[in-house]
């Protein structure tokens, strides 16, 4: 297995290295540069700025001169925070993005893979219905709506927690609910699709024959076979929760790193936009290759070559 | 099933009910939004500065949420009054003018860094050459273009000493060989003049070390050339001792004080920029809090990148006695959803200069007592492409701009007390009267298009409309559309794009008719009436009008400010007579303003000078019934720092 | 031969009769059926022009459709103000556009004039509404068209094919799907920069462009089931090209679950063109679109109308795409079947 893991692994790179460079051209290709302004600068100026950048030389030589500095870790320099390179930008983001994203997966999988199970197991009574009407309310639920509810509700007419900002465990809960719903609903539906596949299988019928309790059932066999779909959803849900969400973290004002895939991009801040691109697929074929692995242990039909 | 299906209906029914009831809720008491008791202690004030600056380096900011720190980590030779912005006495003491008003020696009061280093005029000439550096590629340097020579080194002309008038056909001929040129400018003076080349920029280095090198040494007529690029050398300002500053401008400006209380003037400490390039580090990280060193009201105690920054009393601040808050928090909160819910839960003192808020808040927020409008510097209109047909035509461009109920326009759409206006300068700036044209008058545009000779056998064609991507600008340019549809029959095409294309469709000519929203950089009628001469690289009408330029020139070279103004508006009413412009409104600056916080002035500018304010601390106990005069400095007097010849 | 190719017809036939045993599908596929007719008659439930109009002598056919010159300076309350006695007209059941202004009434809440109340610029919600029924649909079928055809294209030569191929279009699928899907169409529209309806083509293709990696993966999964399966066989055997074999035996069979997946993405892109307009870019603002009209709760919260009625658009629409998907799944898939 460990041999599986670094093979792929190192099958990972060239997959990699072909999204960076086209990212590196596409964005390349979107009129605007990054120097432009509502007021005229000198020719002799933007001369300057672009030599200061590097933005002077021809693209092939940009990209591998950007490579070269990526393989020593070095994410460049941003042209809309020209204090900061791109990896502090990052390093500063990450953390708030990341522990916005911790809270957001565990709200979904609390409820997701709760209401699930329930509804699978009392499938088609009161409970399986309003779980499920819940969950086709909750997709059906942008979050730009939800969010501003939210705020509403808790922050502003019951006060009882911050409409916005960030600093406290307290700030941390709206954006966690609003960014986590849409993903609980997902699983809900999901794990309980999966486990009514398996409730009528023939090792939970053996099982339920053995005499074994209805929750070991659940716990034990029912879950550990109905979790693979949710497996494969949940990888690349955690990608996308660990780069942030653009707008939950716009409209609770989160200093994560969410806000920068299309802020940058407007800016044509090329090297943010890259670092952004390069940390997101990281993490995108990372967890692929995770979800993989998880497939092996859950499911024994399964066997890494 | 039909639980199912009733749960749905039930959800729904929720939702809209809490909606309902969240946003029918009475926001705070006594007339005011949210809560009036400070969060905070009276040694605290916190504001928004909606997001991370660029830079708060003064020489190279270019962005207003960088300005406004700026402005009170800095002090510059003069400051602006905190209501009208006239300039009054900051580290220059007094100053004096020469008659033909081409030159300043301004007298600096004793002061230091916050380091204890001693700060001198010699800090002044060092922080102006940076600015007009090529190197430092500022993108404002173009405030200090008064001075004498400035934009010539910032443009790295090449100065060819030794070459007459007389001799500049010659010179043109023989660099025109080498590289297209852009001007020719005389310098005598300098016994010389000055080439700026012109052409592609990419090619431009190489063509300049081209051209010096043919030039340099060659005998032209009777006399041999000398030529070099320019340097900082030839700038107008230079410090003649460490208490006086001396500075030359290259024609009389008239609103030159007002310049240097802009943040580009402000000083910056030449000691720790040079202590960082001897360390080899990136000296464009001094303005990071382990290094900055300022001499202005306060200093940088914290920054927590697109969080929040902590601004610390100055005390060796020369005037350190009239600052009266310590500690001034500075959040970084861009959505004005989240700014309000701040702002109404306490965590925030003011909404902050750079928050803008929805027209659509207004008409409700404006009801509130601590809701405070003033007009700003800045007029909406919409640039004709004079190159263009049929907008070439000045009648048809007359004509769509009388078509515009502009009245109809804030009342409805803006709805945040916008001034509608047919004139480009705001009015009253500086003391200036505009023209006044009609507003709204559909009748005469009519018959203004059919002597254009648009009429049933002549449909008029369809026009483009173009603006940048927003809510705004997009409500606008629909009820324009429909304006000029019911007035004059005339279709227009809507057409929006994403801001860094818009400024290349711009900057191309690539458009018919495009929104542009111009702000104002000082408080005198010329930031807006030199958008439109012919040299103006923001000028994107492609109207060029020599005499127009010439009138705009005798202005300002008038010294009597009064006759300046009169002739300003003649200059004005000139150019609306060609209407390169289609006016729409001079823009108002709303603001939320908590009632304890004392000393918070709107100007202009909108420039936020911490310096003044402070907490009235009856607001901890309740709501009192009167309110404290603000303690603002009188408006100085014209003439009380500065002595004529 | 015996005619495999017969099977899958009776086999949609069962699909669908399974289908349509619940009245829940049955009500979301007849709602989407009424979707699809509102977005083809919009113009004829609110539009700022009568249907059809005898007006100071002559008679013009619906102008609500053709737009005439003459008529250019009137809407239909200008047209109700200056209709001479003898002048008639037939007016949609909503006489606003979904792009006219009502000056006198911006921000209005619900009222005889305006049923469902007015938006910032003083349009009337309904009419946006009912107009914005085109843009979703558009929306929805469009990028989905695109992605599903990419996706089955793909997906069936490469796990038909299998070896190398499938191996590079495997790690081709992977290197579209880790490509964000927002740099792309920031990229796109700046450099296309589309106008109007043309706007709406552009994005959604490129959302196809980019998503079609779920169907590829979906419609590979299914053929790998399918290949193996006895009658695939005997068509080889028979002597059926690869052609033959992937177009009439094997796709066929892979398309129910292609159906679900489809239906499913509708949904899902209606919401990302709510999201996207939330961002800043996506239909054009002189055109209605509910997650557009949405984007403007932003700015007035006050006005709950807003929010309510665009977003119980949204709601429905998607939710009964999403019924839809899943009563067809449900039909599909006998091990569900009580």
């Amino acid at each position: 297995m460990a041999r599986f893991i670094l093979r792929r692994l190192l099958g990972l790179l060239p997959t990699l290295l072909v999204i960076i460079v086209i990212s590196f051209f596409v964005i390349r290709l979107a009129p605007g540069s990054p120097f432009m302004t509502e007021r005229g600068v000198p020719p002799e100026v933007l001369a300057d700025l672009k030599a200061k950048y590097g933005f002077d030389q021809p693209l092939p030589t940009q990209l591998l001169r950007y490579l070269g500095n990526l393989a020593h870790g070095d994410l460049g320099l941003s042209t809309k925070y020209p204090q900061r390179t791109v990896n502090e930008i990052i390093a500063d983001g990450f953390p708030a993005t990341l522990l916005l994203g911790t809270a957001a997966l565990l709200w979904a999988l609390l409820l997701g893979v709760g209401a699930g199970i329930v509804g699978a197991v009392r499938q088609n009574t009161a409970w399986d219905y309003g779980f499920m009407a819940a969950a086709m309310v909750g997709i059906s639920l942008p979050t730009f709506v939800l969010g501003p509810l939210l705020i509403l509700l808790f922050a502003l007419t019951l006060y009882v927690l911050p409409p916005a900002g960030w600093g406290s465990l307290r700030h941390v809960v709206l954006p966690a609910l609003t960014l986590g719903t849409v993903y609980a609903a997902y699983l809900a539906r999901l794990t309980r699709g999966s486990m009514l596949e398996v409730v009528r299988a023939d090792f939970v019928r053996t099982a339920r024959a053995k005499g074994l309790s209805e929750p070991a059932i659940v716990l034990h066999h029912m879950l550990r076979a109905g979790l693979l779909p949710v497996v494969t959803f949940l990888g690349p849900a955690i990608a996308n929760l660990l780069v942030g969400s653009v707008v939950v973290e716009k409209i609770f004002a989160t200093p994560g790193i969410g806000p920068y895939f299309v802020d940058a991009a407007f800016n044509r801040d090329y090297f943010l936009v890259m670092g952004i691109v390069v940390l997101d697929s990281v993490f995108l074929l990372i967890m692929n290759l995770l979800v993989d692995v998880a497939y092996g242990l859950l499911d024994p039909r399964i066997r890494f070559e | 099933m039909t639980r199912r299906f009733r749960s749905l209906i039930w959800a729904t029914l929720a939702s809209c009910w809490l909606l309902g009831v969240a946003t029918d809720c009475s926001r705070g008491a006594h007339g005011y939004y949210g809560t009036t008791r400070p969060k905070h202690g009276p040694d605290e004030i916190w504001t928004n500065l909606s997001t991370e600056p660029e830079y708060i380096d003064p020489g190279k900011c270019s962005d207003s949420a960088g300005g406004f720190v700026i402005v009170n980590l800095f002090a510059g030779l003069v400051q602006p009054h905190p209501v009208t912005l006239a300039p009054m006495p900051d580290l220059a003491e007094r100053w004096t003018v020469s008659p033909d008003g081409r030159r300043y020696e301004f007298h600096l009061r004793a002061s230091t860094w916050s380091d204890g280093v001693a700060l001198t005029a010699h800090d002044f000439e060092y922080s102006w050459k940076r600015v007009l550096d090529p190197a430092t590629a500022s993108k404002y340097a173009t405030f200090l273009y008064p001075l004498r020579y400035a934009e010539m080194f910032q443009r790295r002309a090449i100065l060819v000493r030794g070459a007459s008038e007389t001799d500049a056909p010659a010179l043109r001929a023989r660099v025109e060989t080498l590289s297209p040129i852009e001007a020719l400018t005389p310098a005598p003076e300098l016994g010389g003049m000055f080439v700026l080349l012109g052409g592609d920029e990419e090619g431009r280095a190489a063509r300049r070390a081209q051209v010096i090198h043919a030039l340099d040494g060659l005998t032209l007529g009777a006399s041999q050339l000398h030529a070099a690029q320019t340097d900082a050398s030839v700038v107008g300002v230079h410090a003649v001792s460490d208490d006086t500053l001396v500075v030359e401008l290259e024609t009389p400006v008239p609103y030159f004080l007002y310049l240097l209380s802009y943040y580009t003037a402000m000083p910056v400490p030449r000691h720790v920029i040079e202590r960082l390039a001897a360390a080899g580090e990136n000296t464009d990280l001094w303005t990071r809090p382990d290094h900055i060193v300022t001499n202005g009201a306060y200093m940088l105690h914290e920054w927590k990148f697109r969080q929040y920054a902590w601004l610390h009393k100055n005390p060796s601040y020369w005037d350190a006695a009239r600052v009266r808050v310590p500690r001034i928090r500075l959040a970084m909160v861009d959505s004005y959803n989240t700014t309000l819910n701040l702002y109404e839960a306490g965590e925030l003192d003011s909404i902050g200069p750079n928050a803008s808020l929805p027209a659509e808040f207004m008409d409700a927020l404006s009801r509130y007592r601590d809701f405070r409008r003033a007009p700003a510097l800045v007029t909406y209109f919409y640039w004709f492409n004079t190159h263009v047909a049929p907008v070439n035509d000045a009648r048809v461009r007359r004509a769509l701009s009388l078509a515009v109920d502009r009245q109809s326009i804030v009342e409805h759409i803006t709805r945040s007390g916008q001034i509608p206006t047919a004139d480009l300068v705001p009015d009253q700036v500086g003391g200036y009267r505009g023209p006044h044209s009609p507003l709204f008058d559909p009748e005469a545009a009519r018959a203004l298009l059919r002597e254009a000779g648009y009429g049933p056998g002549h449909p008029f064609p369809e026009l483009t409309l173009t603006y940048n991507t927003s809510e705004g600008h997009k409500q606008i340019a629909e009820a324009v559309q429909q304006m000029w549809k019911t007035n004059l029959g005339v279709d227009v095409t809507l057409e929006n794009q994403e801001w860094k294309v818009y400024l290349k469709t711009m900057q191309t000519g690539a458009f018919q008719l495009a929104r542009m929203g111009w702000v104002g950089d000082y408080p005198d009628p010329n930031t807006f009436l030199e958008l439109l001469t012919a040299h103006n690289g923001n000028n994107h009408s492609g109207w060029h009008d020599a005499h127009y330029d010439e009138l705009l020139k005798q202005a300002n070279a008038s010294v009597d400010a009064a006759k300046r103004m009169v002739m300003l508006r003649e200059v004005e009413r000139y150019m609306l007579a060609a209407l390169p412009v289609l006016p729409m409104y001079v823009y108002t600056r709303s603001e939320l303003v908590k009632p304890y916080l004392m000393g918070h002035a709107l100007n202009y500018e909108n420039r936020y000078l911490c310096k003044y304010w402070w907490i009235d601390r009856r607001w901890y106990d309740g709501v009192p019934s009167t309110r404290m005069p603000d303690g603002f400095p009188p408006e100085p007097a014209r003439a009380s720092a500065e002595e004529r010849h | 031969m015996s005619d495999v190719a017969n099977l899958p017809e009776t086999y949609l036939r069962m699909v669908s009769r399974e289908y349509m045993r619940h009245r829940l599908h049955r009500l979301s596929l007849h709602a989407i059926m009424s979707l699809a007719l509102l977005a083809l008659v919009a113009d004829f439930v609110a539009c700022d022009r009568p249907i059809l109009l005898s007006f100071r002598g002559t008679l013009y056919l619906l102008p609500n459709l053709v737009d005439p010159p003459a008529l250019r300076a009137y809407d239909n309350q200008r047209l109700a103000d200056e209709m001479n006695p003898s002048d008639w007209a037939v007016f949609p059941p909503v006489p606003w556009g979904y792009n006219s202004h009502d000056l006198e009434a911006v921000l209005a809440p619900p009222s005889a004039q305006h049923w469902l109340g007015t938006d910032s610029g003083g349009r009337d919600v309904l009419a946006r509404v009912v107009h914005g029924s085109r843009v979703s649909l558009a929306v929805g079928v469009l990028s989905v068209a695109v992605l599903v055809s990419i996706g089955m294209f793909i997906g069936s030569i490469a796990a038909y094919f299998g070896g190398v191929l499938d191996l590079l279009l495997m790690r081709f699928l992977e290197i579209v799907h880790a490509v964000p899907t927002i740099l792309v169409l920031v990229t796109m529209l700046a450099l296309i920069m589309p106008t109007g309806w043309h706007s709406v083509v552009a994005m959604m293709v490129v959302i196809g462009l980019v998503r079609w990696t779920d169907v590829a993966r979906l419609v590979r999964g299914e053929i790998l089931r399918i290949r193996t399966m006895p009658y695939v066989e005997a068509a080889r055997a028979l002597g059926a090209g690869h052609a033959r074999i992937l177009l009439r035996h094997i796709l066929p069979n892979a398309l129910a679950p292609v159906l679900v997946a489809a239906t499913f993405a509708m949904a899902s892109a209606i919401l990302l063109e709510g999201a996207l307009s939330f961002l800043g870019f996506g239909i054009p603002e002189d055109m209605a679109s509910w997650g557009g009209m949405l984007n403007d709760v932003r700015g007035h919260t006050g006005a709950w109308w807003l929010a309510v009625f665009p977003g119980a658009a949204i709601f429905f629409t998607v939710t009964v795409y999403n019924l839809a998907g899943e009563g067809l799944r449900d039909a599909i898939d006998p091990r569900l079947r009580a």
